[in-house]
């Protein structure tokens, strides 16, 4: 029951985890919350569904749902975003929640409002460790989140363009004065941030199914989790997803599984009044 | 530098420069010139205009009039980072780093533009972008020896003292390979010390060949090490030429005795 729980903790903790990346990347390099990321979540897996609808090989459909959520998130960046640098926060705040909706219900109409399973070529094979039976598709769930921290990390210490990302989460405006396309910084940070949102709502899909409105509450645990971490910061927000699908899991396995968001919550209420900037933030100076 | 110029000839010009915020002229039809190879400082009481005009010049606000002419090239409407491709770059009035960088990955920011920018050749590492990064590595490394950070390279470069702070913008800012230099009061909060160190690091950089505009209270310093100065007040040009000239310039001393402190 124990080691059932933390698995299962730890694979829902996965997908906030990669949720929680593509919140945080945003907001480090524009400020502000991409309410429509869950909507690239939900976008990446229609796609990867609609490729195996039309006969797609399963890896190139998961693929192909990637990049396709990839470029939904570059494509809200450049149409709307980019046409509000100058405008207050809050205008990026709503134009992100109008995205949000506007996504769910073009989904609607595309692909209709039943919940249908994405195939995975695991899901009906299991592990049989000691005792217990470990459903494969969660093993690849887990595995495929640790590859992506792991190339997310290399990405961002070892190469020169992720010196420049993190040089624009410090100071974009510097950033720019010493050469650097801000832009396209912005357009790669979405792109890759969107990229593993889309993986996350793939690889939901055989487990929690595909439809219109998944990204909403993924989403928000997502943020949550980004919260948790400290905003800004990606391992933070890795660890603190995984924490979070953890400590759900437990909720809902010995309290009642009724009330695991509401203990997820009470969590994020006390961090939020204990370690404002979350639990591996920084306490950020604003610049004069 | 690989450009062929006269040393007479003018690296910057700036014509008819305008710009308000609001009603007020920040920046109210200015025109002068900053020859190659000068040290060209930009004096003039707070609120003058001088960092509104270097803002200006690199591209983070666009004037509502006038231009601004970069070796022969008009840059009044090019975006910051193509700005600083063209050889422009600067320095900020309050130090600006990257809080969560070290010195190194700091003026390593400053040669992206040499080598960054495309993922896929850094991805495979080509030959050419291997070549690219080694040459950025070298540039990196004799910048740092320049300015006299390179034994602290590793260090977070937010934590260095204030003089050397300044010295790691410069670094960072000399790692884009400029022709012209930005310097916004430099010394301004330095001690004594630190800034005779820092006005002889102005020096050789201007020995290398790069022309610097410089903004500065310290009269001394205006003095001693700039060539030519321009003043400005109320975001108008009040007198323009050497320091010798400057120095005894009726415009110039009306502007500064009505204020409460002859230099600051």
């Amino acid at each position: 029951m124990f080691v059932d729980q933390l698995i299962n903790g730890i694979v829902l903790g996965s997908i906030y985890a990669l949720m929680a990346i593509g919140y945080t990347m945003v907001w480090n390099v524009l400020r502000f919350i991409n309410f429509a990321h869950g909507e690239v979540y939900m976008g990446g897996a229609f796609v990867s569904l609609y490729l195996l609808l039309l006969d797609t090989p399963i890896w190139l459909a998961y693929l192909g749902g990637v990049c396709a959520g990839a470029f939904l998130g570059y494509l809200m960046e450049k149409v709307v975003y980019m046409r509000m640098r100058k405008a207050p926060k809050l205008n990026l705040l709503i134009a992100a929640i109008g995205i949000s909706i506007v996504l769910q219900n073009v989904a609607q109409y595309i692909w209709g409002a039943t919940p249908e399973r994405l195939n995975s070529p695991f899901l009906s094979k299991n592990f049989t460790i000691a005792d217990m039976e470990i459903n494969q598709h969660y093993v690849f769930i887990i595995i495929l989140t640790i590859l992506v921290m792991i190339v997310l990390e290399l990405f961002m210490n070892r190469t020169l363009m992720g010196k420049a990302v993190q040089a624009a989460s410090q100071d974009i405006n510097a950033t720019q004065l010493m050469g650097i396309n801000a832009n396209k910084i912005i357009s790669i940070t979405f792109a890759i941030g969107s990229a593993v949102g889309a993986l996350a709502g793939i690889l939901v899909g055989p487990v929690f199914l595909v439809y219109p409105t998944m990204g909403v509450f993924a989403g928000l645990k997502g943020f949550t989790a980004s919260v948790m971490g400290g905003m800004g910061n990606i391992p933070g927000a890795m660890i603190a997803g995984l924490l979070l699908g953890i400590i759900e899991s437990f909720a809902a396995g010995f309290i009642s599984s009724g009330y695991r968001d509401a203990v997820a919550m009470v969590i994020l209420l006390f961090i939020l009044l204990v370690r404002p900037q979350g639990i591996f933030g920084k306490i950020i100076q604003q610049k004069v | 530098m690989s450009i062929d110029l006269h040393n007479d000839s003018a690296i910057l010009t700036i014509q008819n420069l305008s710009k308000s915020f609001g009603g007020v002229k920040a920046v109210n039809n200015l025109s002068f010139s900053v020859l190659q190879n000068n040290i060209h400082a930009i004096i003039g009481p707070n609120g003058a205009g001088k960092s509104t005009l270097f803002n200006l010049i690199t591209g983070v606000i666009k004037p509502d009039m006038g231009n601004v002419q970069f070796l022969h090239q008009d840059i009044t409407s090019l975006r910051p980072d193509k700005i600083a491709q063209h050889g422009v770059s600067r320095t900020f009035q309050n130090i600006r780093l990257f809080p969560d960088m070290t010195v190194f990955e700091t003026v390593l920011i400053g040669t992206y533009q040499f080598t960054g920018g495309n993922l896929l050749p850094a991805f495979f590492r080509t030959k050419t972008f291997r070549n690219k990064e080694s040459e950025a590595k070298e540039r990196i490394e004799e910048t740092l020896k320049f300015v006299g950070l390179w034994d602290v390279r590793n260090e977070y470069a937010a934590q260095l003292s204030y003089g050397n702070q300044r010295r790691v913008e410069i670094a960072r800012a000399l790692a884009t390979n400029p022709h012209l230099l930005l310097l916004d009061e430099p010394t301004a909060g330095m001690n004594q010390k630190e800034t005779q160190e820092l006005m002889s690091l102005f020096s050789e950089v201007n020995q290398q060949g790069i022309t610097i505009l410089i903004i500065a209270h310290d009269m001394h310093l205006v003095y001693s090490l700039s060539n030519q100065i321009t003043v400005i007040n109320f975001g108008e040009k009040l007198a323009e030429g050497p320091p010798e000239v400057i120095q005894n310039h009726p415009a110039v001393l009306e502007a500064y005795m009505g204020r409460a402190e002859t230099h600051a």
